[in-house]
């Protein structure tokens, strides 16, 4: 499943992956693309965007970049794909304002986790013999 | 997607709501939870990067259909055979309950470009999506925790 999803994604994506534009970006200046990036710095509209694409990781310079948002965020980029690694955002999603607001989806998924675990074996327990999960009595 | 904690916590309410509806035996609703959590094994990439299975199968590959409808029902699948064979079915379904109200949850966050994911894969298709929140957004947590605190308190007088 998880390679027929990789086979097949890149048709079924309405825009240029990151991958693609690693690989061959003059060949999509002009479309429009949706991206994920993690802010490297923010000056005056413009801020300078790295993408960690599976074929490699890259810089883009996003004009019209209308969000606050600190070094080491992450945001989602609606625009267009310009010459020399310059995309025009039309759409910019702050996905984590900092480091700070990953930190703190990453804690709260652990107590998610823990939670599930604790309200399982409160009301369940493995059969040792049978080597299944079994409900504990009363 | 939302956090694990509110994944969790929705499919907590809504099975605990359930229960009191068609009143199955409690132990039933920590399986929904961890249905719940299920997509969210998409995030083994952060322990085993994807390029390292890509090395031992010899073909790209993606972890990203864990967190969809096929994932759902195939992880489900492996789940239930560690149980008790006799209580399958009630895990199974349970299982993918939990899973499916984890992925509608993840469809209703913000795309830039106004639709969701690809998450009813093997489906190619792209839901709109209500653009309610963003994965790191703490009020998602907030409206969920207090449904939740509120729902076990009732949840406690009807014993």
């Amino acid at each position: 499943m998880g390679v027929h999803y990789d086979a097949t994604f890149e048709e079924q994506w309405p825009y240029p992956t990151d991958d693609e534009l690693a690989t061959d970006y003059d060949a999509h200046v002009g479309q429009e693309t949706f991206l994920f990036g993690t802010v490297v710095s923010v000056d005056d509209e413009t801020a300078r965007i790295r993408v960690d694409a599976d074929a490699g990781t890259y810089t883009l310079r996003v004009r019209s970049f209308d969000a606050t948002v600190d070094p080491g965020g992450t945001v989602q980029l609606l625009g267009v794909v310009r010459p020399d690694g310059v995309l025009v955002a039309d759409r910019v999603v702050v996905v984590e304002s900092s480091e700070g607001s990953r930190l703190y989806k990453y804690g709260v998924s652990a107590l998610g986790a823990g939670l599930v675990l604790v309200a399982f074996f409160r009301h369940w327990r493995i059969d040792t013999e049978r080597l299944a999960f079994e409900v504990r009595d009363g | 997607m939302a956090d694990l904690l509110t994944h969790v916590l929705v499919a907590y309410v809504l099975a605990t709501v359930a229960r009191w509806r068609v009143g199955f035996p409690r132990h039933w609703v920590p399986i929904a939870m961890g249905g719940a959590a299920m997509p969210d094994l998409v995030k083994v990439g952060l322990v085993i990067d994807e390029s390292v299975v890509q090395g031992v199968l010899g073909v790209p590959f993606e972890y990203a259909p864990i967190s969809s409808f096929g994932g759902v029902v195939v992880v489900a699948a492996g789940i239930t055979i560690l149980f008790d064979r006799g209580v399958w079915r009630e895990v199974y379904g349970l299982l993918i309950f939990g899973g499916l109200t984890s992925l509608v949850v993840d469809g209703a966050r913000v795309f830039a470009d106004g639709t969701g994911g690809f998450w009813l894969y093997p489906v190619w298709v792209q839901p709109p999506t209500p653009e309610l929140y963003v994965s790191a957004d703490p009020r998602v947590l907030a409206v969920v925790l207090s449904t939740a605190v509120v729902v076990t308190g009732v949840d406690y007088y009807r014993r």
